[in-house]
């Protein structure tokens, strides 16, 4: 009989929340980057565990940074 | 309207008190004009100006005053991007010419950053690359729908985008930064291409899944 350990989930906090926090800056490509998906989708944030409002901010400075054309809007 | 010139009203609870910063004073000074109450408005106003309006309001019933904030100034920052096929001297000409249009509406530009010719991430008007430069502005907000204005009706400027910001950063920004890193790593390589490669170090752990049988 097999049994199995039981399912943990680990405790994620937020990238953007702590002492040494990165800003969030829509002219950091390299840091928004890390947010988007290949296809170039903002990235859920049940996944990237990124807090709810520093989501939103997220989103607005990626948002900002496809309009200046620095992310792009679909990557194909 | 019934309510008594300004003057005589403000003249007892007012008068005595002092120093207001002279923005907000000359607004409520525009504002009492407006609506009718041509009265002196006396620049000796004190206490913060929570302080002022409440005891304006509630003494005089001067619902009708609004501060209009219009003569403010507030952060902004500005970026635009250029036509490829013009030259760094262009582009320099043109963000100058900008900064002028701020100067003339009383505002300044505290710094101005050339990114450089990048790269865009999608087409813009059948370009592929562009100008990038950064303007940081403290100016009124006239100044900003001049500048925007100009932005649009100039032929040179393919994409611009100004944002009110809550302060202006002095130190250069993330760009520069990456910029002069990445000069100096070239010079130092002599310019061989960047290397991206996956870190992803994928390794193999076959012994935890035959775990706690």
């Amino acid at each position: 009989m097999k049994s199995r350990r039981p399912f943990f989930r680990r405790q994620k906090s937020c990238p953007f929340s702590g002492v040494d926090a990165p800003a969030i800056d829509y002219k950091d490509v390299k840091l928004l980057q890390k947010f988007v998906s290949e296809r170039g989708k903002i990235v859920p944030r049940r996944i990237t565990a990124v807090s709810s409002k520093k989501q939103r901010e997220l989103a607005q400075a990626i948002k900002r940074a496809r309009n200046l054309a620095l992310m792009p809007y679909v990557v194909d | 309207m019934s309510t008594p010139p300004l003057k005589a009203q403000c003249g007892s609870h007012l008068t005595p008190k002092v120093s207001i910063t002279c923005n907000e004073v000359a607004d409520v000074y525009i504002t009492a004009v407006s609506s009718g109450w041509i009265g002196d408005v006396y620049p000796c106003f004190s206490g913060s100006i929570d302080f002022f309006s409440q005891k304006l309001c509630c003494l005089f019933e001067l619902r009708a005053i609004r501060l209009i904030r219009s003569s403010e100034v507030a952060y902004y920052e500005s970026v635009f991007i250029a036509r490829p096929d013009i030259t760094n001297v262009q582009v320099e000409a043109i963000s100058e010419s900008f900064k002028a249009i701020i100067a003339e509406h009383g505002g300044s530009a505290t710094k101005d950053e050339y990114w450089g010719l990048r790269s865009l991430a999608y087409r813009i008007k059948k370009n592929r690359k562009g100008h990038y430069v950064m303007l940081n502005l403290d100016a009124p907000a006239s100044a900003i729908s001049e500048l925007e204005r100009n932005m649009r009706l100039n032929e040179d400027v393919i994409r611009f985008m100004t944002i009110k910001v809550d302060s202006l950063n002095e130190e250069p920004s993330v760009m520069m930064r990456n910029k002069t890193a990445r000069d100096e790593k070239n010079r130092r390589d002599g310019f061989v291409e960047e290397q991206y490669s996956d870190n992803k170090i994928v390794t193999p752990t076959q012994k935890d899944q035959g775990e706690g049988q």
